[in-house]
């Protein structure tokens, strides 16, 4: 039974149950009605997303070390699949980009390439501290905003949502804990360090990024990405998906930073793709979801499609907690991901494990690590990033149909049906190995499409 | 609107069906979970197709609305094919 159930989600579970149909009844959740969004919530969910004090993944935080973001494959390919190989991998994408684009193949068509081109333009620079242009308090001549942390809370939740953002939530740097999961160095090639020290303002020189003790609040926020455009991978059309998701990201990241300096906070984010801190860790502490055997987060709202950011700041915010919604179980039965996936990079094994399989993996928490360079290689081959396992995922789905909600109530109230419910899943939703799940030429005739391809209104909100 | 008009649809046919028919209670039974079969396979057909996703929707209907169906059905000809089976035995 979900532990904070508030009025809106009382009532939505109702109107489930009104539908006719559900397996998990929503008549015990009576006993839980509560006023609104609660201190730990990450407001307007479905009934069937429980707050929990302890994430889904286990965490072992003294065997977790900071990790620095260069050594993932993102930034040490080369070394990992050695400089001949990767020299050869890296002329096969061109080869076979070219290849593509001169045949004309549906989904790598010149319309293709230059959309993707499109939707990857106008980011704004990354910068630790954001642009610093808008006015502070102190240059308008006002006190700076003040409010309780769940107050802050809930003016930064709505700021973000108005910025675009999806879901928004809260963690407290704990330096024995959840500090740990900033990352100790950037990104290459600057490679920077990022260091806490007892100061008062932060700044950037060129050794490192220094961080004040008191910018212990991390704002996590998730971007939705566009599950209809991820359906069309592995082409250059399934991944313009994560190319305008992170355009977008950018620039609420570099709204949110002005946001904070106009109420007259400091703020700290990334200076490059995927910098600061292991995002997916985060968005679980935060509650935006839970792992999953893609050894990425599924979150309720977007299932697997969403992308994840972090920034700190020293507006004191009240955290959200983890939540169960059953993915993990469900991960156990299902395996559809690894099935499909065309290099065999996903872990095929029935539980999590705290073995990592490289050194692009962080060690010291419990997950279905995967083969990270196998998929990098296969990217390589189809030229583009290939997000099958994405598109794949049961979670995947928008929910224009009530069937997908009860669902996935069913999953988080009991795992007796999985089995029954992945198979339904493949035959509702077939796939083909290493194809695309539809013909993206279909998708070009199509001219009634949403905005960025995303509903607003995804995950139960009714705006 | 559509559900406003299915509703009219469905509570104008129950009122007739009622006051012109002598219905058996393994009728209601039936016809009940046959319709509201029916209805739930209706919204999620519309659904699947909001989603742009042609075959699940198709799915859908074979898998919730043809048991609709067939309730919904056997609710119409379940008392006849009985009171046939009752003449036969009188025969
Ligand atoms: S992106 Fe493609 S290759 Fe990589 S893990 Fe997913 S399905 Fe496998
Ligand atoms: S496809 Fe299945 S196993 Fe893979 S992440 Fe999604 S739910 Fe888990």
């Amino acid at each position: 039974m979900p532990e904070n159930l508030t009025r809106r989600q009382f009532i939505k579970a109702l109107g489930l149950t009104g539908a006719g149909v559900t397996l998990a009844s929503a008549a015990p959740a009576l006993a839980a009605v509560s006023g609104d969004t609660r201190p730990g919530d990450v407001p307007y969910r479905y009934w069937w997303v429980k707050n929990v004090d302890q994430p889904t993944t286990e965490i072992d935080w003294a065997q977790m070390k900071r990790y620095s973001e260069w050594r993932t494959t993102r930034g040490s390919l080369k070394e990992y699949r050695g400089a001949e190989k990767d020299a050869s991998y890296l002329n096969l994408q061109k080869e076979n980009l070219l290849k593509f684009e001169t045949e004309q193949r549906p989904g790598y068509t010149t319309k293709d390439f230059a959309l993707k081109e499109a939707v990857g333009s106008g980011r704004p620079p990354f910068l630790f501290m954001g642009p610093q242009t808008a006015s502070t308090p102190e240059e308008r001549g006002v006190p700076r905003y003040e409010g309780s942390p769940e107050e802050n809370a809930r003016i930064v939740r709505v700021a973000l949502r108005h910025m675009g953002a999806g879901t928004v939530g809260f963690v407290h740097l704990e330096p024995e804990t959840t500090r740990k999961l900033v990352y100790d160095q950037e990104p290459s090639p600057g490679k920077k360090s990022n260091v806490f020290e007892n100061i008062d303002i932060g700044y950037e020189d060129d050794q490192k990024r220094v961080i004040p003790e008191k910018a212990k609040y991390a704002i996590v926020f998730s971007v939705q990405m566009s599950q209809e455009t991820m359906r069309y991978g592995p082409t250059q059309l399934g991944s313009l998906t994560t190319t305008l998701t992170y355009t977008r990201m950018w620039l609420i990241l570099t709204q949110l930073h002005e946001f904070l300096r106009s109420m007259g906070y400091q703020s700290f984010g990334t200076s490059a793709v995927n910098g600061l801190g292991i995002y997916p860790a985060f968005a679980v502490l935060a509650g935006l979801g839970e792992m999953s055997r893609l050894n990425r987060v599924i979150t309720p709202e977007y299932g697997p499609n969403a992308r994840f950011t972090v920034l700190l700041t020293d507006l004191p915010l009240a955290p959200t907690k983890p939540i169960d919604f059953g993915v993990m179980r469900f991960c156990r039965d299902c395996k559809t991901c690894a099935e499909f996936c065309p290099s065999g990079a996903l872990s095929m094994d029935r539980d999590p494990s705290w073995e990592v399989k490289g050194p692009w993996n962080n060690p010291g928490h419990k997950a279905y690590f995967e083969d990270s360079v196998k998929c990098r290689n296969y990217w390589n081959t189809c030229g583009t990033n290939c997000g099958i396992c994405f598109a794949v995922c049961p979670y995947a789905a928008n929910d224009e149909a009530s069937l997908h909600n009860i669902v996935k109530g069913t999953i988080a109230t009991t795992p007796l049906l999985n089995s029954l419910l992945v198979s339904a899943d493949r035959q509702a939703f077939p796939a083909t190995m290493g194809e695309p799940m539809k013909d993206p030429e279909s998708w070009w005739r199509n001219e009634n499409l949403a905005e960025c391809g995303i509903d607003s209104r995804a995950g139960g909100r009714n705006i | 609107m559509l559900w406003l008009l299915v509703g009219i649809i469905i509570g104008g046919g129950a009122i007739w069906l009622i006051a012109k028919t002598r219905i058996v209670w393994y009728q209601y039974v039936l016809g009940i979970l046959g319709v509201a079969l029916l209805l739930f396979t209706l919204q999620n057909y519309l659904g699947f197709l909001a989603e742009m996703e042609g075959h699940a929707a198709g799915f859908s209907l074979l898998i919730m609305g043809l048991p609709g169906l067939v309730l919904a059905l056997l609710a119409v000809v379940l008392p006849r094919l009985l009171n046939q089976r009752k003449s036969n035995n009188a025969d």
